[in-house]
C-alpha cells in the first residue's frame, strides 16, 4: 500500500515524520504516513497509515487505515480497517471491514457493516415469497 | 522578439570563445534578438520592464539558475511572458536540468524548438516570485498550512518549500503545475552515538499557502539560491503564472 519513505520522491504522499508534531485540523487527498504525533482532527479520502511509534489524539477519518501505533480518538474508516500487534486504541471505531491481530489493545466501541438494512428496507416481491 | 541576459560572471575571458559560439548559433536558427551584458551595477528589473513595454515576449537566461531566477522574481505583473536559459558558466544548472535544457550550445536548439510548458509560481510576501524553492536551514521554526494546520519540528532541521527542486536533495522533484508547493523537512539524526552513519527523518505534505514562524530568536531563509529573506515570511501559490521553455529530456514530475 505504501511505499518506503527514504526512497520518496513524489508527492502523492503525505509524511509526518517522527520528528514532526502536527496540530490543527488536518485534510487530505492523497495516501497519509503518521510516523510523529497529531493533535486535532486528521482526514484523508485514500489509505492511512499509523506506524509503531506514532501518538494520535485526534479523531480521524479514511478510506482505508493500518494501525501500528497509539490513537486516542474516534475512527471513521470507510472500507477496511487494519490493526496490527502494537496498536493500542482508545476510542469509537466505525468501519465496514475489521482485523485485529494478536497483542492488539482496543477501548472502544465497533460500530461496522454501515449497509446493514431493516426489514422495511427488503423488497415487497421478497416479502410476499 | 527575444531579449537575452548575460550574466556578469561570463565577462571573463574563458567563456568568450563559448559566447562567440553561441551567438552565431542564435543567428543561424533565426531567434537573434535584443542583447544585454549584465554587470553588478545593472539595475535587472529596469531592464525587463523597459524591454517587456518594448514588445519583448522572450526572456533568455545566459548563465546559471540564479540568473533565471532573477529574471523570473520580477515578472509578477507579465504572466504571458515566455522564459528560458542556456546554460553557461559556472553552476548551478539545476532548474535547467530539470527543465531539460542541456549545458552550453546545444540549449540553442533546444530554445529555437520552442517547446512551451507552464508552471505555477511561488509568491514571496505577495511581492517576489521564486521558481523553485525556498530553503530554511537549521532553524527551529513552525510552518503553518492553508491557515488550518501547523507543522512543528522538534529540534532544528533542514525545511525546504519547494515547487520545482531543492538544491540540496535534488532528487526530490516535484510538480511545478499541480497549483500546490510542497515542504519537505529533513532531520539527520544519527543511527546510534557511537556510529557517524545518519538516518533521514523526513516530512512531506503540501499545501497552498504557508506561513513559516521562527521559533528561537531570528532566522533566514534562501529563495531560490540567492535571495536572503527574514522570517516570519508567507508564500502561496500563483497557478499556471510562468511560461518556460523545456526539452525533451525534462526531469520534474508532470501531471
Amino acid at each position: 500500500m505504501f511505499r518506503d519513505s527514504s526512497k520518496f520522491t513524489k508527492n502523492d504522499e503525505t509524511i509526518i515524520g517522527t520528528s514532526v508534531k502536527l496540530e490543527g485540523d488536518f485534510v487530505g487527498e492523497n495516501n497519509v504516513v503518521v510516523e510523529g504525533m497529531v493533535h486535532g482532527s486528521m482526514k484523508t479520502t485514500q489509505n492511512l497509515r499509523i506506524t509503531p511509534h506514532a501518538k494520535i489524539f485526534a479523531s480521524v477519518e479514511a478510506q482505508n487505515a493500518s494501525i501500528a501505533g497509539e490513537i486516542h480518538g474516534n475512527m471513521k474508516i470507510a472500507d477496511q480497517l487494519e490493526l496490527l500487534s502494537t496498536a493500542r486504541v482508545n476510542g469509537d471505531i466505525e468501519t465496514k471491514i475489521i482485523s485485529v491481530a494478536h497483542g492488539a489493545i482496543l477501548n472502544g466501541k465497533i460500530t461496522m457493516g454501515n449497509e446493514q438494512r431493516g426489514v422495511a428496507d427488503i423488497p415487497s416481491e421478497r416479502k410476499n415469497k | 522578439m527575444y531579449h537575452y541576459f548575460f550574466d556578469s560572471s561570463l565577462h571573463h575571458k574563458r567563456f568568450q570563445h563559448n559566447i562567440a559560439r553561441i551567438e552565431t548559433r542564435i543567428t543561424d536558427l533565426g531567434i537573434k534578438g535584443k542583447v544585454t551584458r549584465l554587470t553588478p551595477l545593472h539595475d535587472l528589473r529596469e531592464a525587463i520592464e523597459q524591454s517587456l513595454a518594448q514588445g519583448t515576449r522572450t526572456l533568455i537566461a545566459i548563465g546559471n539558475d540564479y540568473l533565471l531566477s532573477r529574471i523570473a522574481s520580477v515578472l509578477r505583473h507579465y504572466p504571458k511572458c515566455v522564459l528560458g536559459i542556456i546554460p553557461l558558466g559556472n553552476g548551478p544548472f539545476s532548474i535547467a536540468r530539470n527543465l531539460g535544457i542541456p549545458e552550453g550550445m546545444s540549449a540553442c536548439d533546444t530554445i529555437a524548438a520552442r517547446r512551451i510548458e507552464v508552471f505555477d509560481a511561488g509568491i514571496m510576501n505577495n511581492e517576489d516570485l521564486f521558481i523553485s524553492v525556498v530553503e530554511i536551514r537549521n532553524t527551529l521554526c513552525s510552518i503553518e498550512c492553508n491557515a488550518q494546520y501547523y507543522l512543528t519540528p522538534l529540534s532544528a532541521s533542514y525545511t525546504t518549500i519547494q515547487n520545482l527542486n531543492s538544491f540540496r536533495y535534488p532528487h526530490y522533484y516535484d510538480n511545478p503545475a499541480d497549483g500546490k508547493l510542497s515542504i519537505f523537512i529533513c532531520l539527520k539524526k544519527p543511527q546510534s552515538w557511537w556510529r557517524k552513519r545518519t538516518t533521514l527523518q523526513l516530512t512531506h505534505c503540501t499545501a497552498k499557502k504557508i506561513t513559516v514562524f521562527p521559533l528561537q530568536g531570528e532566522s533566514t531563509a534562501t529563495v531560490d539560491g540567492f535571495k536572503m529573506i527574514r522570517l516570519p515570511f508567507t508564500t502561496e501559490v500563483l497557478p499556471h503564472h510562468f511560461n518556460f521553455i523545456v526539452g525533451k529530456t525534462r526531469l520534474y514530475e508532470e501531471i
